[in-house]
This record gives structure tokens, sequence and C-alpha cells, in this order.
């Protein structure tokens, strides 16, 4: 530290936990005591009584315990998480399928060429004939309106070869025709709210009207929420496109994967076709020609400007034998008709050779369709 | 220095803890002045100074449950009414895109009436010139050396308070000195300060 004497005024300012210093030079000595008064005689002002006294009875009212707003708020904030968090977890938590649906596709299924009822899981039952018919009733199911047989299981499985059809009708009354190609998983008994059945490949359904126990139809890509009304679905695992036409009534359809009836969903009016498509999960709506979806039923094939390769994958199904174009054939040209499936394949061929300067050739187990030399 | 928080101070911050309505009465009353004052240094509405005040004392009170034992009191009070007069001065300032609220620290020094009656005419010319020179020093300066002297904090304490470290606070107020005492010397009055200084000491020595 400098002498005391040499001090000057900054050095007289002292620290923390010293008392500050004192030089022996009176001028600075003075001036330090100049300043430090002039300093502390500054910014004095003073505060009227009254009103300070004032401003202490507007606080004072502040100054009672109130509850605390955060322990006050925090019922309410959490429900309101709750409610929240429950919103949530219903809306993107995958859900698991419906226990039908989970059966349905957990379901192996082995090829067959006579249609075929599985009662549960193991027991099977083959219908002959090409349209086998089958009635539930209260006593258990009629087959081919002889044999009836106690259908214990709670879910039946139909399987409808390539070549067959079948036409069931279930235990509320519904009526459902099935194509070719196709497999109905359904409850022998609807005992649920919601009568619910899963569909692969193409049925024509009748539903009958019961507004306590709405009808729905899941398939892979599009599901159906039936108002009591008739209407055809096709929806086939090898087709890129699945739909659904109504014929009567009222439907609500929907992509399969879509967790809720929301705003993807639609309803349908008579003579609307929902289409899905299975590549980019598009659902269309357009109106149709209701005839041209359901002439199957009859034993009709009704095409208007379809490519003939579908026509074919049709056919292939209802006649169950591999029809083929050959490879210089993209087959994207459109052809419109009205085939009889009644009548033997080989009529049908001709009709088609015929009306797209075709001939056809049978190779084992195919047949190929070439262009005419 | 001394540790300054008496047992007085411990024993009335406690009850403020405890929610004591009279520790909040009597806090008012010692500090609220003091607060008042400090208030004007940043804006001249007296309203927003008290608004600041009864704010204070009221968060003070809701979050009792929250506030450290064993601080100083006038520290702790000027710092939070510091931060509390800073965000008006920062939402009044906001309009003009105008400098840091630090920045609007205003006091104005002036000789005392009475010295000034009583000094011989050069006297009081230094006095004047000590004060103009005090007015020229820069806020942060002047809001350091009004914390410490008008307020008895420490550096430490003002450091605290101005959010600066303890060496540029210290810093702060060793040059506004520095330049007092160098413009002073500077002065073409520097031998009146041998009269002044006679004065000064008879002054000094009444206290």
């Amino acid at each position: 530290m400098p002498d005391k004497k040499h001090l000057k005024l900054e050095d007289l300012l002292g620290n923390d936990h010293e008392p500050p210093a004192q030089s022996d030079d009176p001028l600075q000595q003075e001036m330090a005591a100049a300043v430090q008064r002039m300093i502390t005689g500054a910014g004095t002002e003073t505060w009227d009584a009254a009103d300070k006294a004032l401003l202490w009875e507007n606080i004072v009212t502040e100054l009672v315990p109130k509850p605390s707003v955060y322990r006050y708020l925090f019922p309410k904030i959490a429900a309101a998480a709750v409610v929240l968090l429950t919103v949530a977890a219903w809306l993107f938590w995958p859900r698991p399928a419906h226990p039908l649906v989970q059966f349905a596709r957990g379901q192996h299924i082995d090829s067959v060429t006579d249609t075929r009822l599985i009662l549960g899981q193991q027991s099977a039952v083959t219908l002959k004939g090409k349209n086998a018919s089958l009635v539930y009733g209260g006593k258990g199911v009629t087959i081919n309106a002889d044999s009836t047989l106690a259908s214990a299981a709670p879910y039946n499985t139909l399987l409808v070869p390539y070549g067959r059809r079948a036409r069931l009708q279930l235990e509320d009354g519904t009526i459902v025709q099935l194509n070719a190609g196709s497999r109905l998983v359904y409850p022998a008994v609807f005992r649920d709210k919601r009568r619910e059945v899963y569909l692969e490949g193409e049925a024509f359904f009748e539903v009958a009207p019961n507004a306590a126990s709405p009808f729905f139809v899941y398939a892979s890509g599009i599901e159906t929420e039936v108002l009591g009304t008739s209407f055809n679905i096709s929806a086939y695992p090898d087709d890129k496109q699945q739909s659904l036409v109504l014929a009567s009534g009222s439907v609500r359809t929907q992509l399969a994967s879509q967790r809720i009836f929301g705003k993807h969903s639609r309803q349908l009016k008579p003579g609307e076709m929902a289409t899905v498509n299975m590549e980019n999960e598009n659902l269309q709506v357009s109106t149709v020609n209701i005839t041209t979806y359901t002439a199957w039923k009859d034993g009709r094939l009704l095409f208007y400007s379809v490519p003939l390769k579908d026509i074919l994958k049709k056919l292939t199904r209802y006649y169950n034998i591999q029809l083929e174009l050959s490879s210089a054939q993209p087959g994207l040209e459109t052809c419109s008709g009205d085939l009889d499936l009644e009548e033997n394949l080989e009529n049908v061929l001709d009709v088609i050779c015929a009306t797209n300067s075709l001939r056809y050739e049978r190779q084992g187990q195919r047949i190929i369709l070439k262009e005419k030399n | 220095m001394k540790d300054r928080l008496t047992a007085e101070d411990s024993i009335l911050w406690n009850n403020v803890i405890l929610g004591d309505q009279q520790a909040y009465r009597e806090l008012y009353d010692i500090y609220a002045d003091m607060l008042f004052r400090y208030g004007l240094r940043y804006v001249k509405d007296t309203s927003t100074i008290k608004d600041c005040i009864q704010d204070l004392f009221t968060s003070l009170y809701h979050h009792r449950h929250n506030l450290a034992r064993n601080v100083n009191i006038r520290f702790y009070l000027l710092r939070s009414f510091r931060r509390k007069i800073h965000q008006v001065v920062k939402k009044n300032a906001a309009v003009l895109h105008t400098a840091s609220p630090e920045e609007y620290f205003s006091i104005v020094y002036e000789p005392d009436a009475e010295q000034l009656q009583i000094a011989a005419e050069q006297q009081q010319e230094m006095l004047r010139l000590l004060a103009r020179e005090l007015n020229e020093l820069p806020a942060r300066q002047k809001e350091v050396l009004f914390l410490k002297f008008n307020c008895s904090l420490s550096y430490e304490e003002v450091a605290g308070i101005m959010k600066i470290s303890v060496p540029t606070c210290r810093t702060l107020a060793y040059r506004a000195f520095r330049q007092l005492r160098s413009n002073m010397e500077k002065a073409p009055l520097l031998p009146l300060m041998f009269l002044l200084t006679a004065w000064l000491s008879r002054q000094h020595y009444k206290f």
C-alpha cells in the first residue's frame, strides 16, 4: 500500500472487508469527505408519509393466505391432461384388429378345389356342386337344403374356390352371394351389438335391416358400415383395386387403414361405387351402372370398356382355369360385352376371340390367347 | 466489513418467511422509502414506482416459501426491485429503441443549499465544480456510487444487484473517483482547494 501521505481520493474508497483508508494528505482527505457528502446528499427525495401509508393499505389487502393458484388449478390441469392423453392414445395407439379380423388374418388356408365350410379352426365340411347354398338358423346350418349341421364354433369360414360360387344366408337373415375365389369369415350367431364379417374376394350382400345392430364388412383395404342395404364388394387380394358398389340403401365406407370413421369415410348413395387403390390408399367415389358389378351373381359377366386382361382374370376365377395372353399382347385394349357364364368356357372364349381377332390354344392346365395369324 | 446481518434482521426475515403480516409491515416501514428513492433514479412517475413496490411486497408474500434464509434484506429487496423497475423501463423503452435500462439511471448532484449559504464565494465555486464533475459521470458509475454510499451496500452486493463481477464493480467506483480527482486538480481553482479544505475540515468534525 502506498504511503499514507500519497493516498489519493480513489485510494480512499476502501474494500468490502476492511475500513476505508485515511490519507494523511488533508487535501485528499477533505476532498473525499466532500465527495462522499455530495453523493449521499443526492437522491434523497422524501416520500410523502400519507402516500406511503396509503400504498401499504393497498398491499396489505393482498397479503392474505389464498389457495395457491397452482394447487387450485392442479385437479383441472390433471383432468385435462388425462382427457388429452386418453384421446391421443385412442387416436394414435396401434389398436389391435378386431377379434374377427384377427382370426381371419391368422387363418391358414389350404388351396381347395371344392367349396368348403370350416367350423372354427379345424373341422371342415366339403360342399359339393358348383353353387353351394348354406342357410343358418336356430338349429345350425342347413347345407344344400338337406343336411343340417350344428355349428358350435364362434367363427365359421366359407371358402369358395375358383370355378365355384356359393349362396349363404346368415343367422340374421342377411344373404351373401360369394363369387369364385372368395373367403367369408362370420359368426354362426351374431351375439355382439355389431354384426361383423370379414371378406376376401367378391360378394354381393343383401343385409337384413336391424337398426340396433349395424352390419360391418371388413376387407383388407376397405371397411364398410352397412345401414340395411344391398351392395357388391370386390376385394381380391391379387387385385390392385378394391371396390364397393351400392345397389340399394346406404353404406358408409372407409379405408381399412383408417383408425376411425372420420373425414376419410364416405357415405354412398345407390349407384355409387367406392374404389380403394391399394397402392396409394386412395378412396374415390364414382357413379356406375350397378348391373355391371352385380351381374356375376346371376351368372353373367357384363363389362364396358374393360381391359382384356381384367376380363381374363375374372374368367380365370370363374372357370378355374388359367387364361393367359401371349406376351405380344399387353391386354390393355378394352372391350365391352355381356357374357353368359352358364355357357361352357369354349363358347365364352369363342366370343372373346371373335371380337378381339384372337385365337386360343389349350396348353395343359392353361389356355393361351394368341393373335390370329 | 463486519457481517451486517444482525440478529434483528434475521428474526424479521424469518417472520417474513413465516408469512407474519406484522413482519411485512415492519419490512415496508423500514425499506419502502429506500426503494422509492431508488425507483426515482429510473422513473419519474411515482405511480409506476409504487406499483413496483406493491408488486414486490405481494410477490414476496406469495413466494415466501421459496425465500432464502440468511440474506441481507436490503440487498435482497433492492435486487428484486431493480428487476421489476427494469422490466417497466424496458417495456417503455421498447417503443423508442433505446439503450439498456441501466442507461436510464439518473441522479442530480448539487451542492447543499445550506452549505452554499455559509461558504465563501470561492468555496461555492469549488462545490459547484464538484457537483458538475459528479454529474458528468456515466450512469453505471453513478449507480455503483448510489448503491454503495446511499444504500450502504458492499461491492459484492452492488455487483450482485447490477449483475456485474465484483472487480468490475470496484473498478467502476475507482474510476469514478479518479476521474473526479484528476478533473478537480486540473481545474484552475486548484489553489482554492486549501481554503475549501479548511472549511470542509470544520464541517467534517462537526459530525
